[in-house]
């Protein structure tokens, strides 16, 4: 599993399609691999997600979708701190860029405050 | 007889200074010093505010109470003041084409296109033996534009090249059957003319654009008279190290051509009168202050970019000293040569050119700066007996001489954030100085302007503290190439990005800048302004005008707190056989307080006398 390279979006169960396709949007345009999976239990929250995405990825970095779009994304490295950065819902694609920047090491895309 | 508490107090253009010290018995102990932020112009009543500031300080530092200090003694500050003023003398003028030339982080696809724009919903479904360059406003989703263009293409409709509104070059290149060059993220999509031939450019990631940007190559696109050539050059050189481009011909001629008169600018002087053309830049103009002899005024050419420059500079310093507009004569001016940005006319994604032009500092020499009626409005405020001590220069230098390793003859160079002013005094005590346009201020303006900053703070922050590069979450390589390691994240803000590493936090910069970039502009500014002035001070008060004669050579002022235009100086005095360095007054207080400094060992000597 591991000679492939990805950042993990770990979603939970009956999540808007549109929502968790927007985090996928933002990685696909700074071209990382990614893989989307679907977490049946009831930890729901972004954060907790965002760290099991981490801790599975070949790529030290994870990314864990709310159910409302509410995005966590985690670093390996950073187990004992909160998740790296949020992004509140509505956000994913900047969730998914910024998700990706941070393996490249780009600097990170602020959220335009409307 | 009993020693007393005395302070001296230094109004400087920026900042204020006080040293208290205990004299009496032909002692002089320091007990402290403080530094405020001057309040109001120099030699103002607006300054008593940060002085009885600083003397609250000083004296809480020191542990005494306010009314155990006997007597002020202030400086006589230099009645000259300073301005900035900074034009371009060129201009990048696009006609008969707009342009397009951005880095956008992740165009899509690689290539040239060469085509006709349309608008995404117009675009035909037939073969009508036309290229088309589609055009996709920000309203568009990714999908949907892909599935147009690659059904357009299915029947047979030849698309070459894109141009998109939002970051979704690579999702519709990745969706397209017909791979084409696609520029993303243009601002004023709205503003490309459609119906018109153009030409769409991406280059590999890490490569530049080679048509686009080649006078010949957009000759060659758009089947080009050698006098069309001529004239779309300057959207060539424009373009210049993108990675993508997009030219549009619109032969029409909608931008209309504006010239820039650069003009030229009189120097009366005491030994001639010399006129030269800003055109020319800065050192010829520097050429022609030193054949033109100490200046007597300085006058631009009316209507011309110049001469609007010099009236503006005439008009801020009437204001600030309260005299007549024709009563301001300029006494000194620096001119350098400046990188100015300037958005260019016909370009549509804000893109900026940056123009080749002069920034010139002014100084005026002012009636003698009112400080009396400063330290009457003190007397009143504080209940102290306040004097006006001696000559700035004397003191600065009777300050400077309490650096280890000096003696007289000595030339201290004052570099503040207005001018840099120099002082020489020679074995037998005789004091000549001169003052100098161009400083601090000077430098921060330049920062500014040439990293298209618009934040007078960040460029001033720039000047004042090194850089670092966020490289991951835990490392930082810094200016010189080494790894900085730190035990706490970085912070979401600030990585992958170039930093201030202010002393505790980490100020982030724009994306597109890079470390080499900032440093660079931030050394070229400092060596621009303060080795030039350094070497115009110390020839004016060198004997016989001649720098080699010069022995020692010391900086104080603010600009010689700086981390390395101390260094610069060093350096380049280093060649003339001068040992340069910064102050450290009294031992202890480094380039600062040597002024104030100054003013007490001479009330001392009064005292003890």
């Amino acid at each position: 599993m591991k000679q492939q390279v990805y950042i993990p979006v770990l979603y939970k169960q009956g999540i808007k399609k549109r929502m968790l396709a927007e985090v996928c949007t933002g990685l696909e345009e700074e071209g990382v691999p990614f893989l989307c999976l679907c977490v049946a239990e009831a930890e729901e929250k972004a954060e907790k997600l965002g760290r099991r995405a981490a801790l599975m990825s070949p790529l030290q970095v994870g990314i864990g979708v709310d159910a409302d779009g509410g995005c966590a994304i985690c670093h390996e490295k950073l187990a004992q701190h909160p998740s790296y950065i949020t992004t509140p819902p509505g956000n994913g694609r900047i969730a998914g860029q910024n998700a990706a920047r941070l393996v490249k090491g780009l600097p990170l895309l602020y959220i335009r405050k409307e | 007889m009993a020693s007393q508490i005395i302070a001296g107090v230094d109004i400087g253009n920026s900042s204020t200074e006080v040293a208290l010290a205990c004299v009496g018995n032909g002692r002089v102990e320091f007990l402290s010093q403080y530094l405020v932020k001057t309040t109001g112009v120099k030699g103002t009543v607006d300054n008593v505010l940060g002085i009885r500031q600083a003397l609250k300080e000083a004296a809480g530092m020191a542990g005494v109470s306010f009314s155990e200090i006997a007597a002020l003694y202030l400086n006589d500050a230099v009645p000259v003041i300073g301005d900035l003023a900074m034009d371009v003398i060129s201009e990048t003028v696009i006609t008969e084409s707009s342009m397009i030339g951005h880095n956008p982080d992740t165009p899509g696809g690689t290539g040239l296109g060469i085509g006709t724009t349309v608008q995404l919903d117009e675009l035909p479904d037939t073969c009508d033996g036309q290229d088309y360059i589609v055009v996709i406003p920000e309203g568009t989703d990714y999908e949907w534009a892909a599935y147009r263009m690659n059904r357009a293409c299915g029947q047979g409709c030849s698309i070459t090249g894109a141009i998109v509104q939002k970051d979704d070059g690579v999702l519709i290149y990745n969706r397209l059957q017909r791979k084409i060059p696609i520029v993303d993220e243009v601002a004023y999509i709205e503003k490309i003319p459609l119906g018109k031939r153009a030409a769409v450019e991406v280059a590999l990631p890490g490569h530049v654009i080679r048509t686009l940007s080649n006078p010949y190559g957009l000759a060659t696109v758009f089947g080009l008279t050698p006098e069309e050539t001529k004239r779309i050059a300057p959207i060539a050189r424009a373009l210049v190290g993108n990675r993508s481009a997009v030219v549009i011909r619109t032969p029409q001629g909608e931008v209309i051509e504006r010239k820039v008169e650069a003009g030229r600018i009189t120097l009366h002087g005491q030994r001639n009168k010399v006129e030269v053309s800003i055109n020319d830049g800065a050192d010829i103009i520097m050429q022609g202050m030193e054949r033109a002899g100490q200046l007597l005024d300085a006058v631009g050419e009316a209507g011309t970019n110049v001469g609007g420059m010099l009236n503006g500079l005439h008009q801020n310093l009437a204001d600030a000293t309260g005299q007549p507009f024709d009563a301001i004569t300029i006494g000194d001016l620096l001119a350098v040569d400046a990188m100015i940005p300037v958005s260019v006319s016909g370009a549509i994604a804000g893109e900026l050119s940056m123009e080749s032009g002069v920034a010139i500092a002014s100084m005026v020499k002012t009636e003698r700066v009112p400080v009396q009626k400063v330290a009457q409005a003190l007397e009143t405020e504080l209940g102290i007996p306040v004097e006006v001590g001696g000559v700035e220069a004397e003191m600065a230098i009777r300050g400077a001489l309490t650096t280890p390793g000096t003696e007289e003859p000595l030339v201290i160079l004052d570099m503040g954030g207005g001018s840099t002013d120099a002082a020489m005094i020679n074995q037998q005590g005789n004091i000549t100085s001169v003052h100098l346009a161009g400083a601090g201020d000077m430098v921060t303006m330049l920062i500014d302007s040439e990293l298209a900053l618009h934040d007078r703070e960040l460029a001033e922050k720039i000047k004042k503290h090194p850089l670092g590069k966020v490289m991951s979450l835990f490392h930082m390589q810094l200016e010189d190439g080494t790894i900085m390691f730190s035990k706490t994240p970085f912070s979401p803000d600030v990585y992958g990005r170039v930093v201030i590493r202010e002393e505790s936090e980490l100020v982030p910069l724009p994306a597109k800048l890079s470390m080499e970039k900032v440093r660079e502009t931030r050394l070229s500014a400092k060596r621009r302004v303060f080795v030039t002035n350094a070497l115009r001070a110390l020839k004016q008060v060198a004997p016989s005008g001649n720098i080699k004669h010069l022995a020692f050579v010391v900086m104080v002022g603010g600009s010689a707190l700086d981390f390395e235009i101390p260094q610069m100086i060093t350096e380049e005095l280093g060649k003339y056989g001068i040992v340069a360095g910064f102050a450290n007054v009294r031992g202890t207080q480094g380039p600062r307080n040597a002024v104030a400094t100054g003013l007490v060992l001479a009330a001392a000597q009064e005292v003890t006398l």
